[in-house]
């Protein structure tokens, strides 16, 4: 053996072949999920897609068509999927009496049937706050109130959803765009441009966006087939969901889920530019306020007490 | 000074009061008792509680009498009239009733049938005015005391209204006082008391313990 001509020693070359079989086998594993590129849940369609700003219509179709497959292939329903436009010279707002609400959470539950929540955990839009009577003290507010009958007499019951500001916070946090606030003032999400960054739920002053930390649930028979893209089309686990009014079905002159069922006519919607809806009458007509006045949040949501009647205000023995 | 610098074998991943190769067997025994105590395991999410569906009907709470009030007996549809032609209501005092038994009268001072009820046809409801009106337009009715409500109601602020909030999309439903209210017991507060549906469970809101903050 001569020492003058380079030679590869038994242990460098196991260090090295090692070394290079360890690499390679990162790389492979680096690799690894392209092979299921096609079959994962990201699908190149997907991955492709563009900004809901940015599609044309002949893109929007496209993409409703894949999202109908892929409904139809997990729920074994064919939904009907639309993207629904504001119309021109509407501007929502929503008012609710106090007065009248009695927090039987009718609203909550019609509100996860007709937008696709997840059932299991439950994610619920609507929160109903039970509050000792005399005073509007949110710290007071109980989420969980459980009882035989409602309404106690001793409270009052405020729900609180989305109050589709017109200076949104959450908008204004968002990294990527995947918020935003429409011309008919509602702020909504496209929940394939969403990266679940979760700083929206953290800016909105009124606890009213949901994440999905799970695999969203829905039971086959629950699901509801009338659907749009910025509604309730079905979520992935990752993304933030929001009442959006149930614009589906009020951008084409319907009334909201919540509103339909409440029993006592506590809930009211309509359009804001029409000096004769309903919304106008009472914005008009009664003493409304609008919760966290202070933050400059400018929220589409109205409070308002009945004077004359109802049971917050003269409870028993009227 | 000393207990600043690294320990013996020179690592600075461990404080100098740490001896390097202690750190493996501490953190072991950190998840041993971690594991064994039980802290690990989540807390289950509580699942939302079972309800009848049946319960987010937007049906209205009460039925009403269309016009002419029809009602089945014995499998026949019957009007008031269909009765009242043949047995006349002998006075209008107030008194112990023979029929109508379910009625539970309180609404304030209207005692006597005859405020509302058409004395002479009994498929309608009178004005105190004197104007006779159907069962159909009993908002004219109750407006006629409660008047502000009328005004409420005639603007939509007070009472449902179901179907479409733009009228040139489709109908409106206008629920009338009757489809709520009681006309005879009119309670306070207005509504009957129903149970509540089952409340918030998504994991921020779920309190583990189950304590309630009553």
């Amino acid at each position: 053996m001569s020492s003058s001509e380079p030679k590869l020693d038994r242990r460098s070359f196991f260090r090295a072949s090692l070394g290079a079989v360890g690499g390679l086998a990162a790389l492979a594993a680096a690799l690894e999920p392209l092979k299921d590129f096609d079959r994962s849940d990201l699908t190149l369609d997907q991955f492709l897609q563009k900004h809901y700003k940015e599609m044309s219509a002949e893109d929007m179709q496209k993409v409703l068509d894949r999202i109908e497959k892929e409904v139809e292939k997990r729920y074994d329903v064919r939904p009907e999927i639309k993207d629904v436009k504001p119309r021109d010279g509407v501007e929502f707002v929503y008012a609710l009496n106090l007065g009248a609400c009695i927090g039987c959470r009718r609203c909550v539950h019609a509100c996860v049937a007709e937008n696709n929540q997840s059932r299991d955990p439950e994610i619920q839009y609507i929160r109903v706050l039970e509050m000792p009577r005399g005073s509007i003290d949110i710290e007071e507010g109980n989420h969980h109130y459980e009882r035989p009958k409602v309404p106690s007499p001793d409270h009052f019951y405020m729900p609180i959803q989305c109050q589709q500001c017109e200076n949104p916070p959450c908008v204004k946090v968002c990294p990527v765009e995947a918020t935003w606030q429409e011309p008919d003032g509602l702020t909504v999400i496209d929940y394939d441009w969403c990266i679940g960054c979760r700083y929206c739920e953290a800016a909105c002053p009124y606890w009213a966006r949901r994440f999905n930390f799970t695999e969203p649930s829905i039971p086959k028979d629950d699901l509801n087939p009338n659907m749009s893209y910025l509604s309730n089309r079905p979520r992935k686990q990752g993304v933030m969901e929001k009442c959006h009014f149930c614009l589906h079905r009020t951008r084409e002159g319907r009334m909201p889920a919540c509103l339909e069922v409440c029993p006592v006519g506590a809930r009211k919607f309509g359009n804001i530019r029409d000096p004769e809806s309903e919304v106008s009458k009472i914005l008009k007509n009664k003493h409304v306020f609008v919760l966290k006045q202070e933050v400059g949040t400018h929220p589409r949501f109205f409070y308002y007490f009945d004077e004359d009647y109802g049971p917050a205000i003269h409870g028993e023995g009227r | 000074m000393s207990q600043r610098k690294t320990s013996r074998n020179g690592s600075h991943a461990t404080p100098g009061w740490v001896p390097g190769w202690a750190l493996g067997p501490i953190l072991f025994a950190l998840a041993v008792w971690l594991h064994a105590s039980g802290l690990l395991t989540p807390i289950p999410h509580a699942a939302t509680p079972p309800f009848d569906h049946a319960a987010l009907s937007t049906a209205p709470r009460r039925q009403i009498l269309g016009d002419p009030p029809t009602l089945k007996i014995n499998d026949f549809d019957r009007t008031c009239m269909d009765c009242h032609k043949i047995f006349k209501t002998p006075t209008d005092k107030p008194r112990p009733l023979n029929q109508h038994k379910n009625i539970h009268m309180d609404h304030g001072p209207n005692v006597k049938c005859s405020t509302c009820h058409d004395w002479d046809d009994r498929n309608r409801l009178v004005r105190p005015d004197g104007v006779s009106i159907p069962f159909t337009k009993v908002v004219d009715q109750c407006g006629q005391c409660h008047v502000r409500i009328r005004y409420d109601w005639g603007y939509g602020i007070h009472g449902r209204t179901n179907g479409y909030w733009d009228p040139k999309s489709g109908p409106q439903e206008r629920r009338i006082c009757t489809e709520c209210h009681d006309p005879h017991n009119p309670k306070s507060p207005a509504m009957d008391p129903i149970s509540p549906l089952p409340g918030p469970h998504t994991l921020r809101l779920t309190n583990p313990h189950g304590e309630h903050d009553q």
